[in-house]
């Protein structure tokens, strides 16, 4: 679930490319906001699932 | 070097794609899930990277700062969070890509006019995904705080709290349909976001603890859809592909945790109380562990003294599982399975 979950933050590149090359204020904020938030879950999400499946690896 | 992109970029993207069924797949087996995470960090390292040139935003000092914070950010939460906090924190996690999902159909709802021809679908998609996101964070948001212990764990309902809920659905849909109709009005936007996170909260509120982990599995495929929905808004199908796989393997999970915890899953999906207080079990009844099960596991034959020890402790295991079935709250049921698994020990100590 925990891999999905940072798969799902493939709405990144929608974010990227809202944001991109856009002059609006109102659109400027909302899209650095959204490139923030997905980054955090994208990035934590992968990070967060290795910790977890480092836990299963069996230790020699 | 403009024709090397042209090339590139869609081959990055159907490397993306395939990538990430590969991970997928590779997640789906313990020997072989670190390698399946890995391949998904590449695959989204390439997206990011051909979505960058694609757009020529490479230079962007406003998108470099959004990557660094929000990179640095999550590192930061995923290396300091502890292990017993991981089922809360990958449930925000989730519910700030729904969160990131919203706002990318705000800013595609503030602009129609400059993204050239008009398109209905995707409105209606826009809509959708307020709606789906903002359930899925303002749910999501509820759920950590029962599992963090800022809400009570217990379910929280009031009189007439379905008909709200309905009520509230039917506002948020009405909203999306006018929204279709009159894509004028800027406004209506934050409206179907605004009813659409009372929905959430409401939804998950009359939720037990115990029961939390489910619906954040079917709240992740919710967020996936959206991503997937978020494509079809920036005419996107590069959006689409990983969105529906993550929507479809959230249906898949949540369906399994359905199974293991003998619930319905519209009663999970919809906060359906059934008698006695409960969310609705499903139709089967847990199968009672029979003596040839104790056979094959022992080796005792039947009749022995030590056969006979075995069977009164399966059968003070079988009453404890049956009690952990119905937990009302997650820690309670934790305590009251530990409680009785020690007891159960202390009794075979003593034989």
């Amino acid at each position: 679930m925990s891999g999905s979950n940072a798969i799902s933050g493939i709405t990144l590149i929608g974010a990227l490319m809202a944001t991109g090359g856009e002059h609006g204020a109102l659109t400027r904020a909302l899209g650095l906001l959204a490139v923030i938030f997905a980054a955090i879950d994208v990035v934590a999400g992968f990070l967060v699932t290795h910790r977890m499946l480092e836990m299963f690896r069996n230790r020699p | 070097v403009n024709q090397l992109a042209t090339v590139l970029v869609p081959l990055g993207y159907l490397a993306t794609s395939a990538l990430f069924i590969l991970g997928l797949r590779d997640l789906a087996h313990p020997g072989t899930a670190i390698r399946g995470n890995a391949l998904g960090a590449v695959a989204m390292a390439v997206a990011v990277a051909a979505a960058l040139i694609e757009r020529r935003i490479l230079g962007s000092g406003r998108i470099a700062m959004g990557l660094v914070v929000g990179g640095a950010l999550g590192a930061l939460l995923a290396e300091t969070i502890q292990m017993t906090a991981m089922p809360h924190m990958v449930a925000l996690l989730n519910g700030f890509g729904g969160a990131a999902s919203v706002l990318v159909a705000w800013t595609a709802a503030s602009k129609p006019a400059s993204r050239g021809r008009f398109r209905p679908e995707a409105f209606w998609c826009n809509g959708r995904i307020g709606f789906v996101g903002s359930v899925t964070f303002w749910g999501i948001l509820v759920g950590f705080g029962k599992l963090q212990g800022l809400i009570s764990e217990k379910q929280i309902r009031f009189r007439g709290q379905q008909a709200v809920n309905a009520l509230l659905a039917a506002v948020a849909l009405g909203l999306g349909g006018w929204s279709v109709a009159a894509p004028s009005i800027g406004a209506l936007y934050p409206a179907i976001v605004a009813a659409s996170s009372a929905l959430g909260v409401l939804l998950v509120l009359p939720i037990a603890g115990a029961h939390i982990p489910v619906v954040i599995a079917l709240l992740n495929s919710y967020s996936g859809l959206s991503a997937a929905a978020t494509g079809f808004v920036l005419d996107n199908d590069r959006l689409v592909i990983p969105g529906s796989l993550v929507g479809a393997s959230g249906v898949v999970l949540t369906r399994i945790m359905c199974r293991a915890m003998n619930r319905l899953r519209a009663s999970i999906a919809f906060g359906v109380i059934g008698p006695g207080g409960r969310p609705q079990l499903r139709g089967r009844c847990v199968r009672r562990a029979g003596e040839g099960h104790l056979r094959r596991r022992t080796g005792h034959v039947a009749r022995s003294s030590a056969a006979r020890r075995d069977r009164s402790r399966l059968r003070c295991l079988e009453r404890s599982t049956r009690r952990a079935i119905w937990p009302t709250s997650w820690r309670s049921a934790v305590r009251r399975w530990s409680s009785e698994s020690t007891r159960w020990q202390d009794a075979s100590r003593a034989t």
